[in-house]
């Protein structure tokens, strides 16, 4: 089963939209609830004020995704630095995609969009398996650079896409070549409920949520979905061997 | 809760218990655990260097200097050095305790989990306490170079400007902590790395202008004018410019990989800022006499810094003087509120203390307990009696720190397991809280008063509000 990492700023009363519920229906979920302390105040001491009302913020959403059928977890994190707390925990799970919430969505349409460096064939199959039998249409998006033409990321998607199964008449593809990817995602993404991207390879942006993704989040209305690399999970389990 | 670990016990007057904390803390971890909530460690090695740094800088080069010549002389720089022997005597004990518990309240902790909760209480107080009148010191200090820059400028304010500027900046680093400013961290890593820059610059110029490199005219001076009492005397004083290390340990509940770190900064501090302070007073007393230096009072440096290096020189020094102070109080500000949460948290103060809003995120009711107090403080003005005191109630702690890390190596607990051990025990803890007792001898009677005084008043706090709390040995 996926696993889905879906981080929430539980005390700033950000809520789960019921479309990314839906959209997760079928994935193993964990709610992280989390809270963003300034640096006057240790976490300790934000717990000690606020760890009620955050549980039972955590709690509804948890609620939510369970009537819509899924397997949830919950975890709640106090922290100086979202960032690293995302990074960790996303490590430490091997989770397949980080969800990055906006406030309004539903799960009809879902843009896959690939850019630069990152692993086609991994993020068709994800999105294949997170869509499943699903209404959900899916639109492949390729941004290439001016020199990005060798890496051939829509084929790959695509035909990893196909082979979970998924009924071809689900799928649209394009591609563009744009000098600024970014604005170009984000126009891309008015149009439909949410984005999906690939984490890149983790050279000099190791972060999940990195500059890349964060502005592509905040230009997008939908929620944009992360698909983390197979390595990660790999890594896990040799960690634990 | 921790398996295994008895949780601390009893309830204070009001019928609070401590609260339990997660146990005991990996040497790498960078993520707490408590009843199942996860506590983010983020404050990286830089970040808690530039905490102990930004903490002590202030002090020592930039309001000390005059002061201490006018009262030892050249050998004011012998002070200095006694001054960083001694905390370093206690850093390595301190850094022991500290990543076997790395826990907000620092040396609070250490001493209510070594020595029990009287102990703790006084320590917790004095801390608080301590942690406010050095603020309010380099406030006064902040006043002397903002003052400074006015008169640089050539205005007149009609009235003396050192403590209404002191106030001022007291109140507005109040606010601005209680309103949860962003980025506070950032801007102090990158003062305090300016700062080094600067020093770095000037000192080593001064330096080798001292040695005769550029054949400057040397001030021509016996090395202790005064005798070698006031070279002890004098290291009492500027002890306050060593207080920085235990501030990294007040934040030692979010210091990633504890067990590296926390050493790594309170020794790293000590160390950087002991050579600062050595080669300053080497370069101080160099250009001018004693007397001169006493005469330019708080803001001396910056009259050295203009005979060697003109108005330029002059200007850095005003500028850095202005940064390193404020970030001082600052930080001294925030390392208070800490250390009451500490003691809240652990029933031997009101829980409402440590009371975090949800609109800024920030322990106000904290905040408040540690700026009111420095800025009545700064009031006074008596920058002498307000270092000293400073260090009075630090070097009562660290003085049990070094008793408590004693304690539990010869009876230690089952969660005792220190990633640092303190090499050359036990001669060294014991020399630190030798050392850390010996020099509160040399103090200034009224600050002596003004110490006991405290500390007297904060056991009577803990006979009537948190006798029955249990803290020893517990983790």
């Amino acid at each position: 089963m996926l696993r889905a990492l879906v981080p929430v700023e539980v005390l700033e009363g950000e809520t789960v939209p019921q479309g990314v519920v839906d959209l997760l229906g079928g994935a193993d979920v964990v709610v992280l609830g989390y809270h963003v302390i300034p640096e006057q105040t240790t976490p300790e001491q934000a717990r000690l004020s606020f760890e009620e009302r955050a549980t039972a913020k955590l709690d509804e959403i948890a609620a939510a995704f369970a009537d819509a059928g899924g397997a949830v977890d919950t975890r709640l994190v106090f922290t100086h630095d979202e960032a690293q707390t995302f990074d960790r925990v996303a490590d430490e799970d091997g989770f397949d995609i980080v969800v990055h919430l906006n406030p309004a969505m539903t799960d009809d349409d879902l843009l896959v969009a690939l850019h630069g460096s990152v692993a086609a064939e991994r993020i068709g199959s994800v999105v294949g398996t997170l869509v499943g039998d699903s209404e959900t249409n899916v639109h492949l998006l390729e941004v290439a650079g001016p020199d990005a033409d060798t890496l051939n990321l829509l084929d790959r998607a695509e035909s990893a896409l196909l082979d979970t199964g998924i009924d071809p008449g689900r799928l649209t593809t394009d591609r563009v070549e744009t000098e600024t990817p970014i604005r170009t995602i984000s126009e891309a993404a008015q149009d439909v409920d949410a984005v999906v991207m690939g984490e890149r390879a983790p050279n000099w942006q190791e972060l999940v949520f990195g500059d890349f993704e964060e502005r592509v989040a905040e230009a997008s209305l939908g929620a944009v979905l992360v698909v983390r690399p197979e390595a990660a999970v790999e890594d896990e389990a040799d960690d634990d061997a | 809760m921790a398996s295994g670990h008895p949780d601390a016990e009893g309830t204070n007057r009001e019928g609070e218990r401590p609260e339990p904390t997660g146990g005991t803390v990996e040497a790498e971890a960078t993520v707490d655990e408590t009843s199942g909530v996860e506590l983010e460690r983020t404050l990286s090695l830089s970040g808690a260097l530039s905490i102990g740094i930004g903490t002590m800088i202030g002090a020592g080069i930039f309001v000390f200097p005059g002061l201490a010549a006018g009262r030892a002389g050249p050998a004011a720089a012998l002070s200095f050095a006694i001054g960083a022997v001694v905390a370093l005597l206690v850093a390595l004990p301190a850094s022991e305790l500290a990543t076997a518990m790395p826990r907000s309240g620092g040396g609070y902790y250490f001493i209510s989990r070594g020595l029990g909760s009287l102990a703790g209480t006084v320590v917790g107080i004095s801390l608080w306490l301590g942690l406010v009148f050095a603020s309010a010191f380099y406030l006064v200090g902040f006043g002397s170079y903002a003052a400074g820059v006015m008169a640089e400028l050539g205005l007149s304010l009609g009235f003396d400007p050192v403590i209404a500027f002191g106030v001022v900046f007291g109140v507005f680093l109040t606010a601005l902590s209680m309103t949860g400013t962003e980025n506070a961290a950032k801007l102090q890593n990158g003062v305090v790395g300016l700062l080094l820059v600067i020093l770095t610059v000037f000192l080593s110029y001064g330096g080798l202008d001292a040695v005769g490199v550029f054949g400057g005219q040397r001030a021509a001076e016996s090395f202790a004018p005064f005798g070698t009492m006031p070279v002890f005397t004098t290291a009492a004083l500027v002890f306050t410019s060593y207080l920085g290390f235990a501030q990294v340990a007040t934040v030692a509940g979010e210091i990633k990989q504890p067990g590296r770190n926390l050493p790594l900064a309170m020794v790293g501090s000590v160390v950087i800022v002991g050579v600062l302070y050595v080669v300053t007073i080497f370069v101080a007393t160099s250009a001018f006499t004693s007397d001169q230096l006493s005469g330019f009072g708080e803001t001396a440096m910056v009259e050295v810094a203009r005979s060697l290096i003109g108005p330029v020189g002059a200007v850095a020094i005003l500028v850095a003087g202005l940064l390193a102070t404020v970030s001082s109080a600052n930080a001294s500000i925030l390392s208070s509120s800490r250390a009451l949460f500490a003691i809240s948290r652990d029933a031997l103060f009101p829980k409402r203390a440590g009371v975090v809003n949800l609109r800024y995120g920030t322990p106000h009711v904290a905040l408040l307990l540690a700026g009111v107090p420095v800025v009545v403080l700064v009031a006074s003005g008596a920058v002498e009696v307000l270092a000293e005191v400073a260090s009075f109630l630090h070097l009562v702690m660290y003085g049990l720190i070094c008793v408590a890390l004693i304690a539990l190596r010869r009876d230690e607990p089952d969660w005792y397991d220190p990633s640092f051990r303190v090499p050359g025990y036990p001669v060294v803890p014991i020399l630190g809280a030798a050392a850390s007792f010996a020099l509160i001898g040399f103090m200034q009677f009224l600050s002596q008063v003004v110490g006991v005084a405290l500390m007297v008043a904060a056991a009577g706090w803990y006979y009537y509000y948190a006798r029955d709390v249990t803290l020893k040995g517990e983790l």
